[in-house]
Parts: C-alpha cells; sequence; structure tokens
C-alpha cells in the first residue's frame, strides 16, 4: 500500500454539512453572479475544499465584476460599440443578461464542485439555507449597486 | 464466567435484531457480574451506538481501553462512537492506528473510506477502498463504497457493473439491495429502484429512512410527474436550461409567432414553473396521508 495513505489527512475544522444545491440555484437566480460565487464559497468551505477552489472562485468573482462593468459601460457609452444591437442596450435586457451571467457562474462552479455535492446528496445531508442565501443576495445587490454605479461614473456620459 | 458470557450472546442477538432496551437492562446485569470487563463495556457501547447516543458511547468505549488497551474491538467501537459523534480527526487518529497494526483488513481499510466520504475527501477514499477491495474482492462494505463513489463520480457505468458482481455474488443480502436502489434512483429509474424500496421496507417497517426513500420514489415515478421531466432529468442545471430557453427562446420567437402564441408559451412555462414547485410537495404529503 502507498504510505502516504496513511499519513492523516483530517485536519483543522471539521467539514459541516453544506447548502443544497436547491438553494444555490436560488441564491444565483435572484442575487445574481455575486451571489452565486458567495454562496458556492460558502460551499467550498463547509466541503473543506476552500484551498483547493479558491482560485476558481477568484476568477469567477473577477469575471462576475468584470461582466457588471461591461454591462453599465455599455450602457452609459453607446458610442464605445455602436455595432452592439440596441435592444442589449436596455436596462431590462441587461437585467436578463446579467440574470443569465449568474446561471452560468452558477453552472460552471457548480461543474466544479459536483463531486462534493453529489456527495453531500447521497450522504452528508444538508443545512437551512433561508439565512446564508438571503445575505448571499443582499450582498450581492450592494456589490452590483456600488459596481454598476462607479463604473457609469468613470466612464461618465459622451 | 458462563454467565456473563451467555449474557453478552444474548445482548448480540438482541442488538442485530434492534431491541436496544431489552439489550439495554441485560447489559445492566452483565456490568453487574464484573464491571471491569472490557467485553461488556464494549457491547454496552455498541447498545448506546444503536440508540444513536454516541457520547455514551464514546464514553464506554474509553472505558474498556482504560481496562484493555490494545482491545481491537474496543478501538473499532471508539471509531464508530467518534465518527457518531463527527470528531472526525480522533475518529482518524484511531482508524489509522488500527489500520497500522492490520494493514491487509478490508474492515477498517473500507471504514477510514467511510470516514473520508464523511468529509468529502474522495480521491483518498477511492484509493482506500481500492486497498481494501485488493485485499478483499468481495468485501461487502468496500463493493458498496465503490459503488457509491462511482455515483458521486457520475459513472453509472461502472457503479452498475460493480452492482451486476454483487448481485452475482449475493442476490438476496440487504447491502446489496440498498446499493441497487441508490444506483437505479441515480440512473433515473425510479420505478425500478422504488420496487427495490418496497422490499427493503418490507423487511425493516421501522426504518424512517426507508419510509422517505420509498415516498421519494413513488413521487418521482408517478405519472402526474411526467410534465417535470427536464426538470427530473437535468436536475437544477435543467432547471436553469429551461429558464434560459423559456426567456430567449419566446423572446426570439415573438417576432415570427406573433404575441398571441408568444403570450401562450409564457403562460404554459409559468404554470410548468408553479406546478414544479408546487406539484411534488403536494402529492409527497398525500403519499404521506394516504399510506404507501
Amino acid at each position: 500500500m502507498d504510505t502516504s495513505l496513511l499519513q492523516p489527512s483530517i485536519h483543522g475544522r471539521d467539514p459541516v454539512a453544506a447548502f443544497s444545491l436547491r438553494a444555490t440555484f436560488f441564491t444565483a437566480f435572484f442575487g445574481g453572479p455575486i451571489a452565486a460565487v458567495l454562496i458556492h464559497g460558502l460551499n467550498a468551505e463547509h466541503f473543506g475544499r476552500w484551498e483547493r477552489d479558491r482560485f476558481a472562485l477568484l476568477v469567477a468573482l473577477i469575471a462576475a465584476l468584470a461582466l457588471l462593468v461591461c454591462a453599465a459601460v455599455l450602457i452609459s457609452r453607446p458610442d464605445i460599440l455602436p455595432s452592439l444591437p440596441e435592444e442589449l442596450r436596455q436596462t431590462k435586457n441587461m437585467r436578463w443578461l446579467n440574470r443569465l451571467s449568474a446561471l452560468v457562474i452558477w453552472a460552471a462552479l457548480y461543474w466544479r464542485l459536483r463531486e462534493p455535492y453529489r456527495a453531500a446528496r447521497l450522504v452528508g445531508g444538508h443545512r437551512p439555507a433561508w439565512g446564508a442565501g438571503l445575505a448571499c443576495v443582499l450582498i450581492g445587490f450592494v456589490v452590483t449597486v456600488i459596481t454598476v454605479t462607479m463604473a457609469s461614473m468613470m466612464v461618465g456620459r459622451p | 464466567m458462563s454467565e456473563l458470557r451467555d449474557l453478552h450472546r444474548q445482548i448480540a442477538g438482541l442488538l442485530e435484531i434492534g431491541r436496544v432496551d431489552q439489550a439495554r437492562r441485560l447489559g445492566g446485569r452483565a456490568l453487574g457480574l464484573d464491571p471491569n470487563d472490557a467485553d461488556t463495556l464494549c457491547l454496552l457501547g455498541a447498545i448506546e451506538i444503536e440508540a444513536d447516543n454516541f457520547s455514551e458511547a464514546t464514553r464506554r468505549a474509553r472505558e474498556a481501553l482504560a481496562r484493555a488497551p490494545d482491545h481491537a474491538g474496543a478501538r473499532s467501537l471508539l471509531f464508530e462512537a467518534l465518527r457518531g459523534e463527527k470528531s472526525h480527526a480522533e475518529a482518524e487518529a484511531v482508524i489509522l492506528g488500527l489500520i497500522r497494526d492490520n494493514p491487509r483488513d478490508a474492515d477498517h481499510l473500507a471504514d477510514y473510506a467511510a470516514l473520508l466520504l464523511d468529509v468529502y475527501q474522495l480521491d483518498k477514499a477511492r484509493a482506500i477502498v481500492a486497498e481494501a477491495l485488493r485485499c478483499s474482492p468481495d468485501h461487502p462494505k468496500a463493493q458498496v463504497l465503490d459503488a457509491l463513489l462511482h455515483v458521486i463520480a457520475g459513472d453509472d457505468a461502472s457503479a452498475s457493473a460493480r452492482l451486476g458482481r454483487m448481485v452475482a455474488a449475493d442476490p438476496d443480502a440487504g447491502h446489496v439491495a440498498m446499493t441497487a436502489m441508490v444506483v437505479l434512483s441515480e440512473r433515473h429509474q425510479y420505478k425500478e429502484a422504488l420496487e427495490i424500496a418496497r422490499e427493503l421496507l418490507r423487511a425493516n417497517p421501522s426504518e424512517p429512512e426507508l419510509v422517505d426513500a420509498v415516498i421519494e420514489l413513488r413521487v418521482a415515478s408517478h405519472w402526474s410527474m411526467v410534465p417535470l421531466w427536464p426538470f427530473q432529468r437535468g436536475g437544477w442545471v435543467g432547471s436553469a436550461v429551461m429558464w434560459v430557453a423559456a426567456v430567449f427562446g419566446i423572446s426570439a420567437l415573438r417576432p415570427v409567432v406573433g404575441d398571441v402564441v408568444a403570450m401562450t408559451l409564457v403562460v404554459l412555462y409559468l404554470a410548468l414553473v408553479v406546478y414544479s414547485w408546487t406539484g411534488p410537495p403536494l402529492l409527497r404529503r398525500w403519499l404521506r396521508w394516504r399510506g404507501l
């Protein structure tokens, strides 16, 4: 037998029950891309995989912020990309795209964490997610508003 | 002394059929005969584990080890009790000690793999299960864990292959049926999984987890759930795809099919969403009320 297998590998805080995939889905759907990253980040911590997945979570967070900045710039400065269809500049459609990007980020992070999510469903059980989910939605909303406002102010009107 | 051994046999027999209270009474009598007997203390700990009273089981296991530090049964009991208490790091130290003493014991290797599964260390759990199966290819717990780990990896074909080997070796064993239920359910073969779950429930009518499993499988295989097939099949990813298809698909179709058809599609989609939220819980309650 590989002797490294007999080295202790359970250190520090024990993993705890995670939030269900349903909870993460609704958090991402209602809270946007930032909330999607936050709730998956909390679960990565619950799975004891923070060290392993923090880079992916950071990339997802940067992607989420970049999408918000792009959306704000495209609405504030139509002259930057004049070939973009007018429909895509409408605030309502931007909200749909924001939600779509949240689901894409949610799905990408789920794909990375799919094995522990399946393990939790089969053997680990889930914890109630109302408090954490609502907190992620609220933080996601505040960060989104701040990011979009700052980006709009920085590029200014043409 | 033979009276004590008789009591031990009776307690073990009662534990096998789940008579915890009677086992506890006999355990008290055995303890009265010899308060320092490590086997008696282990049996008392096993009774507490059966009753999900893990802190008391830990105390009993430590008492047994204080009297007989190398008692293998007491060390295994301590591992089970600590795992039940979710003291994973301590449980790991105990099981690693047991494995170091006997590296080819498939029981201990399978126990360690189960602990690693509890803490989501799936790669190491796979390596330990492989080692257990190398030591004992037909080990029941190692085979169950192997099938579960394949299901977790999304490798249904390998899980089914493992299940096939288990069924061929011992088609009537409870652990085989339990594994079959999980594998079939993960493969969305709910009717087949339901038949197995019902048989398991007939054999163990007092198991609440089996009652829940039968209800869930009955809901999943009910005719009224047919409209929810995309949600069932794809899970939450399926829900996301349905939402994207509805929002962007209907918006794209609207200029082609007209407002009336587009609005009808929107209403149909919303009705499906509302039904997906309300239908399964209502059916679940009705099945519980009506009985299985």
